[in-house]
């Protein structure tokens, strides 16, 4: 691995920088005198260790490049950046080079532009003459910067006809197609591997032109971040298998929008022809997901278009679905929700959006019903939801950054929310952070204290007895991050309050008083504003008081079965999977019939402008990619249809009028971009006091340990075919002996 | 008692609590807190309704009460010190009914309370001191 120039770059004083995935060398914030230099001859005043490409990139000058990441160690080995410096013999390598006083730096020198375009020239001469073929094209920067730097003619010809450099193609599975004659050796996959996903398994073998970037061994590189490749490598070496000759950048649309793949909220592109979604590529959002994605966000897009409701349905006398048109939908919908009146009840899947749940909850509201839940549950104890910070991520995804201690209790969330996983791993690897676990040993791809899987580890915890609490109250900015599937625990009530208070113990030693210690990371992407608006967390009301009407909104997850239902309870779906039909029968023996009387065809996250809360409090939307498939219509305006149905019209008609009503719900609701921030701890905690529920004995427990548990979560990544192969490929690792 | 406003007043709070007589020791104006004499001091006040904060019951009819507010501006002060002082108490006294506390920045605090058959009625919050958000709440939770 190509290591020696980060060597060097560790005695630089600009350690944030420069410091690769080496742990334990960071850097004391000294003021140093800052140093003035001039790139093509615009003075510039920057830090002492600042390099010569960011200098440059301060005054707004490009320095190309093909192995430099912002994000990613310093490599050094592309030399598209040499520039000019005035007075140095020779060209230097601006991503590496620090910059000295007074240095005059050329960018469009004839020295810089004659290194540029024989750089360009080596890379050229053993790249294959692929571009008509390759998947790259249109988005190389190969191709680029060879159009804006190389040179004006070639000196290549094969009159001997031997060829250029040939590399065998590694298999490195589902996801990612390798042509690795097109690679340039930037390396940057292999950085990007070891630093930010974790899995050291790329890279080099060989040297000069003989070197080859792969695994070394026949194995696939498998991680929950894999894609992020893809996006990194600037030549068509690595690209998308599942969008291997689709499409062309330049005849694709482009929708800016978020991810619900998991709580964290990932901003994406989808990228769309002909009404149909190609591919999902990550969004710059430094607050969020930096510029990465996970691969469930990146290829489960391909579930969106398999296994769709495109009509609506009604069961007909002899207990079938059959197709009807809406308006007879809807009317047998609204007889059936008319007749139980007060006892209709519904419950909200992970996916739906906040426009959908506000428009449910004031149907039934109106109807007389308050038995509204969420398929994920959370403790109504003590505070219950009424105060957001009891189940917010309160400290945001960025804050973690500021960490040096983080707990972890009962999550894993390498795959909970792989981002969030990143983003500790940054912070373990460039900070002094150290990270405890409680809960079942997984890999999470640093190093942490394993503190056991035991309740009682809890207890002690939350009373001071254990001796991690020392750590604990040492830490000046620690962090506990709960995770949200404890809930679902018998004694969720009992691990909330637990926590709770050993938060707010510690919080009396924090000198920083905007620090929030408590922190919940949700699982599913509507849970934060399902209980902003008032849902009711978990379905125990509607096990209590069976309905004689049940409303699925995308609840696919089996939560509430037929035999928690009277006989005549009829069951309406909105959602956009057949999952509820194919899944549910199944899972309690009843063959044949299914689980929903009617469904009506909803629109997926791709295909609506709907509002999702991530699990740190932040609201975000999602713009309509393409139209929703045959009749399926977007899921709150049919809800709207049904109240008037109903004769109990909302008061809403189009998005400004429920986006209105949900500021009247929640303002934090519609400000879109911004996470707000909740406070009254104190008060959570005093009322989690009074909770009467013990901890359990049974051992805390993360359903998602191993990778081949990540890919297939939810409706859309269940129905997605990229989805299946990858946990194929993970199980087929699993028996080589690599 | 409150059976002659139908609707809430929403900007005169305050007049109304000023025209209305005291009432003659009956239950509801004491759970409520609104049975005081000008002569009160703040403090007797302030004790009085502290108690009465802990008996504030809701109506049946009542489904919700949400409260906004800012984390930080002046006009929302009230409403985080009724939070602080007064949540807890009700919250105690009337476990598992949902009162949403919505913290948003730069909004005009302002709470909102939900009746049967999804009937909404808010009232602003604007510059009011714990004790009048609590009379506020207390309002409203009766006026079902």
């Amino acid at each position: 691995m190509l290591r020696a120039p980060l060597q060097k770059a560790l005695s630089l004083p600009n350690l944030r920088q420069l410091s690769p995935a080496l742990r334990g060398i960071s850097s004391t914030p000294v003021q140093l005198e800052k140093i003035e230099v001039f790139v093509d001859d615009k003075p510039v005043l920057v830090e002492p260790g600042t390099t010569v490409l960011q200098a440059a990139a301060m005054v707004g000058v490009e320095i190309p490049r093909f192995c430099y990441h912002e994000r990613l160690a310093v490599a050094g080995n592309c030399r598209m950046c040499l520039v000019e410096v005035e007075k140095s013999p020779k060209p230097v390598a601006a991503c590496a080079m620090p910059v000295m006083k007074g240095w005059r730096i050329k960018t469009n020198s004839d020295m810089t532009k004659k290194a540029r375009e024989g750089v360009m020239e080596f890379l050229l001469v053993n790249h294959p003459l692929d571009c008509p073929i390759c998947d790259q094209g249109g988005e190389c920067d190969l191709q680029d910067q060879s159009m804006a730097f190389g040179s004006d003619r070639s000196r290549f010809t094969d009159i001997q006809f031997d060829g250029k450099r040939a590399v065998e193609d590694k298999d490195v599975g589902p996801l990612i197609k390798t042509v690795m004659t097109r690679c340039i050796h930037c390396t940057r996959c292999i950085r990007f591997a070891s630093e930010v996903a974790g899995v050291d398994d790329l890279g080099t073998t060989g040297r000069g032109s003989d070197m080859q970037i792969g695994t070394y061994v026949e194995k696939f590189f498998l991680s929950e971040l894999s894609g992020n490749v893809i996006d990194l490598c600037p030549v068509g070496a690595l690209t998308s298998k599942p969008y291997a000759f689709t499409a062309r950048p330049w005849e694709t649309r482009k929708t800016e929008s978020v991810d619900v793949m998991d709580a964290l909220g990932s901003n994406i592109v989808v990228s769309t022809r002909t009404g149909e979604v190609l591919r999902i590529l990550p969004r710059l959002n430094e607050d969020v997901n930096e510029e990465w994605i996970s691969d469930k966000s990146r290829f489960s897009c391909d579930g969106l278009k398999r296994q769709r409701l495109v009509a609506p349905m009604l069961k007909n006398e002899n207990g079938e679905l059959v197709t009807v048109e809406w308006e007879d939908a809807l009317v047998g919908v609204g007889r059936a929700l008319l007749r139980a009146g007060e006892k209709s009840a519904a419950v909200a899947g992970g996916l739906a959006d906040a426009e959908a749940l506000v428009a449910l909850k004031d149907l039934l509201n109106r109807l007389g019903s308050e038995a509204l839940c969420t398929e994920h549950t959370f403790p109504q104890d003590g505070s219950g939801t009424d105060l957001r910070s009891s189940y917010l991520l309160n400290n945001k995804i960025a804050g973690i950054e500021d960490a040096d201690l983080i707990l972890l209790i009962g999550t894993n969330p390498r795959y909970e929310a792989p981002l969030l996983n990143a983003r500790i791993r940054k912070t373990w690897i460039h900070k002094e952070c150290d990270v405890a676990l409680l809960g079942p040993k997984v890999d999470l791809s640093y190093d942490y204290e394993h503190l056991g899987d035991d309740t009682t580890t809890l207890k002690k915890l939350a009373s001071g007895q254990h001796p991690f609490n020392k750590k604990l109250s040492a830490a000046k900015k620690p962090m506990i991050i709960l995770g949200g599937q404890q809930f679902g625990r018998q004694d969720a009530a009992a691990i909330l309050a637990a926590v709770q208070q050993l938060s707010q113990s510690l919080s009396s030693s924090i000198n920083d008083k905007e620090w929030k210690i408590l922190n919940v990371l949700q699982q599913v992407a509507s849970q934060v504003a399902a209980l902003d608006i008032g849902y009711k967390a978990g379905v125990s009301a509607i096990r209590e008081d069976p309905p004689q009407v049940l409303v699925l909104l995308g609840a696919d997850e089996g939560t509430i079965t037929r035999a928690d239902l009277p006989k005549d309870c009829f069951v309406v779906y909105i959602g956009k999977l057949s999952v509820t039909l194919n899944l549910l029968p199944g899972h309690h023996g009843d063959q044949g019939a299914s689980m929903a009387d009617a469904i009506l065809p909803g629109a997926t996250y791709t295909e609506k402008q709907g509002t999702y809360v991530n699990t740190e409090g932040r609201t975000q939307q999602t713009l309509a990619a393409v139209t929703p498939p045959g009749m399926a219509r977007v899921d709150w305006k049919i809800i709207r249809a049904l109240s008037e149905v109903l004769g109990e019209s909302l008061p809403y008609d189009n998005l400004n009028g429920i986006r209105q009503r949900l500021t009247e719900i929640a303002p934090h609701l519609t400000r879109y971009g911004s996470a707000e921030d909740a406070n009254y701890f104190v008060q959570a905690v005093e009322l989690s006091k009074t909770v009467k529920a013990q901890l359990a004995s049974t051992p805390l427990d993360v359903k998602l340990k191993e990778l081949q548990d990540f890919f297939m979560t939810d409706a859309i990544s269940r129905a997605s075919p990229t989805m299946a192969k990858c946990v194929q490929a993970v199980l087929k690792q699993k028996t080589s002996k690599y | 008692m409150y059976a002659g406003h139908a609707e809430l007043p929403t900007l005169e709070i305050q007049e109304v609590y000023e025209c209305r007589t005291p009432a003659g020791g009956g239950d509801t104006a004491c759970m409520v807190g609104v049975g005081f004499t000008e002569q009160q001091t703040s403090h007797q006040l302030c004790v009085q309704l502290n108690m009465a904060s802990k008996a504030i019951k809701f109506a049946p009819a009542l489904k919700e009460l949400r409260i906004h507010l800012c984390q930080k501006s002046e006009a929302s002060k009230g409403v985080r010190d009724f939070i602080e002082k007064y949540y807890v108490g009700i919250k105690q006294q009337n476990p598992k009914f949902p009162i949403l506390i919505r913290e948003c920045s730069g909004v005009q605090p302002r709470l909102w309370a939900r009746y049967e058959g999804g009937r909404e009625s808010s009232i602003p919050l604007t510059q009011l001191k714990a004790e009048d958000v609590l009379k506020n709440v207390s309002l409203m939770a009766q006026n079902a």
